[in-house]
């Protein structure tokens, strides 16, 4: 190797090094804002997901299908049915918002 | 009675060319007439399919404009299967062929970036590569690494400033739209970081980064490649940006000889 691409390869190590080593500094607001939430989405209006034999969004089939899930803000789907004092967390009967896919309110 | 696949048959093709009659199964007064209402309401379905992948093109060229445009393309490009999320990918083409899209040389360009927000949006789910992932690896051994692109992101090379065209589509209606350099080429990123497909426009170089990272480069081999064009360039930065914007799903797993290894020498 020569002297240029030894000191090529040293100048790429070190700028990856330096910038990497500011990365608990600088930490981005990307972490997750929100989190799947299922069954708690009107039939046809589910983010994703809707099980097999579905593509994706706008495809469950019945009110609150547990298999099918809506995006809320983060924190906020363990409320569905328990924080019923605000209306946006009320949910028919004792069923609650759950962060793993349920399987209640199944199509037939 | 015609069987079920005649039946299907008719169907399809007179829902397909209005100039081919209804199937003989519908029968009764003014049976032409109500069968147009299906073919009315798979034209109006595509069209409003279209319309919610496509806002910003339609935006640009005009209600009416795109309507009419719409209209056509389902003529000239009916769906291939029953997924909707996969009917649309050759509008921007088309309308970009159109001889009222000459003024806007940019449209393909844009419906490109819409078509691949859709994409983005629809693609498997797969964790994000987190700057901290990064972190915890010993820094000398960097270089050496690849990256697997995230499965939603796609990228956009486009030699108007269709990124900036786009995001200004984005404005509230009644607001002035920026000033915007026709002469500037775009590329531009699209990832899917946690829920919602963002579109980020990329220096060139960043862009040409990513690209040899996508591509199977090491990042010590995609750093150099910039390098060689520019001496001032500085890797790191660039690789925390990609990065940040959610481009890579994990560090690959693949096998490289460890160079402390002794050579195994067969007798």
């Amino acid at each position: 190797m020569s002297t240029k691409n030894l000191n090529r390869s040293a100048i790429i190590a070190g700028s990856l090094a330096l910038a990497v080593s500011q990365i608990a500094v600088i930490q981005t607001a990307a972490a997750a804002s929100k989190e799947k939430c299922y069954g708690v989405s009107l039939a046809g209006q589910n983010d994703c997901a809707a099980g097999p034999g579905t593509t994706c969004a706008g495809t469950s089939k019945v009110d609150y299908q547990g298999n099918a899930w809506t995006l809320v803000p983060a924190g906020d789907c363990e409320k569905f049915g328990v924080a019923e004092t605000m209306a946006q967390f009320e949910l028919p009967g004792d069923r609650v918002g759950s962060l793993e896919a349920l399987d209640r309110d199944l199509p037939g | 009675m015609p069987t079920l696949e005649r039946f299907q048959q008719q169907t399809s093709d007179a829902l397909l060319d209005s100039a081919t009659a209804c199937p003989e199964a519908v029968s009764g007064d003014k049976r032409e007439r109500r069968f147009d209402v299906y073919r009315n309401n798979r034209a109006v379905s595509l069209i409003e399919n279209l319309q919610a992948l496509y806002p910003a093109v339609a935006r640009l060229v005009g209600q009416e404009f795109f309507t009419a445009a719409a209209r056509a393309y389902i003529d000239a490009h009916p769906p291939t299967g029953p997924v909707m999320a996969e009917f649309g990918e050759a509008f921007g083409d088309f309308i970009a062929a159109l001889s009222g899209a000459k003024s806007i040389p940019y449209i393909r360009d844009v419906a490109r970036i819409e078509w691949c927000r859709n994409a983005a949006y629809n693609a498997s789910d797969a964790p994000v590569l987190s700057l901290e992932a990064l972190a915890s690896v010993p820094p000398d051994t960097l270089p050496e690494l690849r990256l697997d692109p995230h499965p939603a992101l796609h990228t956009v090379t486009s030699r108007w400033p269709s990124g900036s065209i786009w995001a200004a589509t984005q404005r509230p209606a009644g607001t002035d739209a920026p000033a915007v350099d026709m002469r500037t080429g775009e590329q531009i990123a699209i990832t899917r970081p946690a829920w919602d497909a963002d579109v980020h426009i990329l220096t060139q170089q960043s862009a040409q980064f990513l690209h040899a990272l996508t591509q199977g480069s090491t990042i010590g081999d995609a750093a150099a490649s910039q390098l060689d064009l520019d001496p001032a360039f500085d890797a790191g930065p660039h690789l925390v940006h990609v990065l940040s914007l959610g481009a890579f799903t994990a560090i690959a797993q693949t096998l490289t000889a460890d160079p402390t290894a002794t050579p195994q020498v067969s007798p």
